[in-house]
């Protein structure tokens, strides 16, 4: 009885926002879209489900005191020597961010229903709201690396068509694009690592490639070299998902989306992805110092330009995306550091840090819109205006220093500027040269070649 | 030999060629268009119950007993567990075609060409003897040429690569059947050679297929094609891949390895290149002909790997991506009946007006570069997963093509769907016809995603059988080896009683 119990909760956080998406989903591929009620009805009874499902296996696991609960909906698809298994798992890493999936998109949507109400964009947002919480929650709960990536491309798509969704505007397109450009890369990163670990381990299981398999216990059975190369490819797909340098150039970009989606994506969960990543696959980058050095490295200068870079924004929203990016900086260097001096355990403190920093975050980016209303209320209530903060950047350094320092803040460290001139530009410049001859090659065979386009055709 | 319990595949392809007669005399485009919607579904609901005959009966193949003598039967309109899912994918994409003609194109299109060349692909897919199959992809081939003089376009390219690819196939076929190693065989491989044919033959069958399939560097014609033709006639013509089925059945059982990992080398790079075009292009139909190009290298890459993961994953890329690619055109070829050419070098802001276009558009396209959820997903990682396995770098530039088309289609999405919005006086919405067409392919592309396990087995299937079929002359060589070694040592042993006595 206990084991049917517990498999319907368990089933119920799973199965929740798969029947969200269908509903919404389906109903806008009729082009039947369900009306503004409707929608708010529905989210709120399935989040809530899911949230309290979630909620029961939680309470079931520390009643009993089981740290590991695996539920397996079998193969997806499979031929002999090749299994697509999807495996959830709730043990201590995805319990505490599937809840907190569930309750801060509960609010968000709460807030949605408003914030959006006769919005023509209103069941388009919900759509993508149902499958960016899909993709959270599959992410979560993922026990094989390939369901991971299966929740993390759904979260990638929904961010990207979500930062786009003020559609009128040509800006947002041109930045929802950029960020799924960099979103591709950390994707391919991501599945190369997933089919290597398949190859090293012979399965794409979590606790097959942990030993152990109880969070956050685990020692991955590879080389230094292997975790070198398979943590790598696992640093750079967190990197690009989380924005660490060099792909810090998008997170600001992704403000054109709407206060909300910025909120749960920039502010709490999409932003932690590659953190999560991180800490999952933790006893792997362990293996490897040199990983685990180039990982510090990589979290302390993230924390540093973002802390920078924030002092300067000139709109609240940057501010506070360079606010999360520079602790999630912070994070992924705990991941590091962390074990390194307390043990597996340590990786505790990063989880609590992303779990309050998500929290925090997500309230500041609602309040956002806000921010003027509360700062007058805020001197109101003093009774004055607060001191002038310090013009310069860092007191103690030259004022040509701080200038330049300015700038570059300014400009969000050029890396996006780098990106183009180093990468996008000579790619684009070579295609577009590609092209051009093989214009000219089919003109000269057809015999157009120094005809007009009208002649042409 | 088991039968079909009804002949489905002579039913399709009768009434299809019957109808693309009869239309002529329709009197006017909506009947004509009405009279072969009939024809294309009656056509599809054949074939898919062929389909389903088979799998219910677990054989490796069903033949037709109906008008064919039965001499014939084991030639032609066969039914086996390669061609099987392939020919309800045709006469889907066909019919779909047919139901999405908007109405501003239905004097243009011939619906009489259509439905015969949709019965010659039928015909094409169940063939089993060489010539034949060889005749036929002439045949067809002569579409586009057809198209293109009836548009007053020039064909010259065209003529000169499809001209040079077909005159290789028939020179280098009858080389290879002038020295003995051609005949026929079973599982869509019509020639198991009994000895190596000449290397010049192998390699005119492999340069006509190579120009065909529209690997690099001969691939300018695709494009080419693509700009100038008939969108729906062209997307027919190039969604089943031909130059693919010509390389499984003619191709396949004669190269020899080298040259095999050769053109594989070389349809990786095809498929790198084309998304990289893919990406910057400023034309929809280019855009669209590179991404055609991708999946066509992407699929010859997986069938040169011959490893059963990697062949696993090439045939179910085969019938994934035909179908998104498919479903990404005619929502173009919709999206250009209202507004014209859409150039890709500024925002048009169109999803207002024809949002469940715009919804096409993301879902086949997604569908196209295999994202999770969807037909492609499985069949791209099964594909990846082998050519990891066998040669790495084919696993990275799939994953760098695959990467690059991802961008490329959301590109065209945002250029196209978002903006300012268009200011436009008439009606520009979507008809329900194409609302169905679109159902249709969200059904199948995300059904087929979630119940892929069915399908990837049967591929899985088709895939042991092809390989064993590649490598049956070396297991025959090896007996023949083994039987003479016998035979020397009893010559040995006769030899010492001899020299004993």
């Amino acid at each position: 009885m206990l084991e049917f119990w517990l498999n319907l909760l368990g089933y119920s956080v799973i199965l929740a926002p798969i029947l969200l998406v269908a509903l919404l989903g389906g109903a806008s591929l009729l082009n039947r879209p369900l009306g503004e009620r409707v929608t708010s009805l529905v989210i709120k009874v399935v989040i809530f489900a899911g949230l309290v499902a979630s909620l029961g296996m939680l309470a079931h696991m520390l009643w009993t005191g089981h740290r590991l609960i695996s539920i397996s909906l079998g193969d997806w698809a499979g031929v002999p020597g090749y299994h697509f298994s999807l495996k959830f798992v709730f043990d201590r890493l995805s319990m505490p961010f599937v809840i907190l999936s569930y309750l801060l998109c509960g609010t968000i949507s709460a807030f949605c229903v408003r914030y959006l109400h006769r919005d023509s964009g209103f069941n388009r947002f919900f759509v993508l709201f149902a499958i960016f919480l899909l993709g959270m929650v599959v992410a979560s709960l993922a026990g094989t690396i390939e369901t991971l990536f299966f929740g993390w491309e759904l979260v990638g798509l929904s961010s990207a068509l979500l930062i786009a969704f003020f559609q009128d505007r040509p800006t947002p397109a041109a930045n929802g694009l950029r960020v799924w450009g960099v979103y591709r890369i950390s994707d391919a990163a991501l599945l190369l690592a997933a089919l290597t670990l398949h190859h090293m381990a012979g399965a794409g299981d979590f606790s097959a490639l942990l030993s152990s398999g109880l969070w956050p216990l685990g020692h991955a059975a590879v080389t230094s070299q292997q975790a070198l190369l398979v943590g790598g490819l696992v640093l750079l797909a967190a990197a690009g998902k989380s924005g660490l340098v060099p792909f810090a150039g998008w997170l600001p970009r992704a403000m054109e989306g709407p206060t909300p989606s910025s909120a749960i994506f920039y502010g709490a969960l999409s932003v932690h992805l590659g953190v999560f990543l991180l800490l999952r696959l933790s006893p792997l980058i362990q293996a490897s110092p040199t990983l685990v050095a180039i990982m510090v490295i990589l979290g302390l200068v993230t924390a540093l330009y973002a802390t920078v870079a924030a002092r300067v924004q000139t709109d609240v929203k940057s501010v506070l995306s360079m606010a999360s990016l520079t602790q999630v900086g912070l994070m992924v260097a705990e991941i590091g550091l962390m074990p390194l001096l307390f043990g597996p355990y340590g990786l505790y403190l990063p989880l609590v840090h992303l779990l309050g920093h998500a929290c925090l975050r997500t309230m500041q980016f609602i309040r956002a819109p806000m921010w003027l209303t509360d700062h007058r209320e805020s001197e109101n209530a003093v009774g004055a205006q607060p001191g002038a903060a310090s013009s310069a950047l860092i007191s103690w350094l030259p004022e040509s220093v701080n200038r330049w320092l300015y700038r570059w803040a300014l400009q969000r460290g050029y890396w996006d500027a780098g990106l183009d001139r180093f990468l996008i530009d000579p790619f684009v410049g070579c295609f577009q040269q590609f092209e051009r001859w093989e214009q000219r090659w089919t003109r000269w065979l057809d015999g157009s070649l120094g005809q007009s386009d009208k002649e042409r055709f | 030999m088991p039968d079909n319990a009804l002949p489905f595949l002579e039913f399709a392809v009768l009434a299809l060629w019957g109808c693309g007669l009869l239309v002529r005399w329709a009197g006017n485009a909506d009947r004509a268009r009405l009279w072969a919607l009939v024809a294309s579904g009656f056509a599809l609901l054949c074939v898919s119950l062929a389909w389903w005959g088979l799998e219910l009966r677990s054989v490796a193949e069903l033949y037709d007993e109906g008008l064919l003598p039965a001499s014939l039967r084991a030639h032609f309109l066969v039914l086996d567990r390669l061609n099987a899912p392939l020919m309800p994918m045709v006469a889907l994409v066909f019919f779909l075609a047919l139901l999405m003609t908007p109405k501003t194109k239905r004097n243009q299109f011939s619906f009489s060409r259509t439905l015969i060349l949709e019965g010659l692909l039928l015909a094409l897919y169940s063939c089993r003897h060489d010539w034949t199959l060889i005749a036929l992809l002439i045949l067809v081939a002569i579409e586009p040429y057809r198209d293109l003089v009836a548009q007053g376009k020039s064909a010259r390219v065209y003529t000169l690569y499809m001209g040079l690819s077909c005159l290789l196939l028939v020179i280098g076929w009858a080389g290879v059947t002038l020295s003995g190693s051609s005949g026929g065989g079973q599982m869509g491989v019509p020639a198991v050679p009994q000895q190596q044919p000449p290397l010049w033959a192998v390699c005119c069958v492999l340069a006509a297929i190579w120009i065909r399939a529209g690997m690099m560097p001969v691939h300018s014609w695709v494009p080419y094609v693509f700009e100038r033709g008939t969108l729906g006639s062209v997307l027919l013509w190039f969604t089943p891949l031909t130059g693919a089925w010509a390389m499984v059945n003619l191709l396949l059982p004669i190269i020899p390895d080298d040259l095999l990992r050769g053109l594989g080398i070389m349809s990786m790079v095809t498929a790198v290149y084309a998304a990289g075009m893919a990406s910057v292009q400023r034309d929809p139909r280019r855009f669209l002909a590179f991404l055609y190009l991708g999946y066509s290298a992407v699929v010859m890459a997986g069938l040169e790997i011959a490893t059963e993961h990697g062949m696993t994953g090439a045939l179910c890329v085969w019938t994934a991506l035909g179908l998104a690619l498919a479903g990404l055109g005619l929502v173009l070829r919709s999206m250009e009946a209202r507004f014209g050419q859409l150039p890709l070098d500024r925002y048009h802001g169109l999803s207002a007006h024809v949002p469940q276009l715009a919804a096409g558009f993301a879902l086949t396209g997604l569908a196209a570069i295999g994202f999770p959820g969807t037909m492609g997903f499985i069949s791209g990682e099964l594909l990846m997963e082998g050519a990891v396995t066998s040669y790495p770098l084919f696993g990275v530039a799939m994953l760098i093509a695959a990467a690059l088309n991802g961008i490329a289609i959301l590109r065209v999405y945002f250029l196209l769907f978002t903006g300012k919005r268009l200011e436009a006086s008439p009606l520009l919405g979507t008809l329900g016809s194409e609302r169905v067409a679109i159902l249709i392919l969200a059904v199948v592309l995300l059904g087929g995603g979630a119940f892929s396990s069915p399908w990837v087995q049967s591929r899985h299937r088709a895939a042991e059988a092809i390989l064993a079929d590649t490598h049956r002359d070396q297991d025959d060589d090896d007996e023949e080896d083994d039987d003479d070694d016998e035979d020397d040592e009893e010559e040995d042993e006769d030899k010492e009683e001899d020299d004993n006595d």
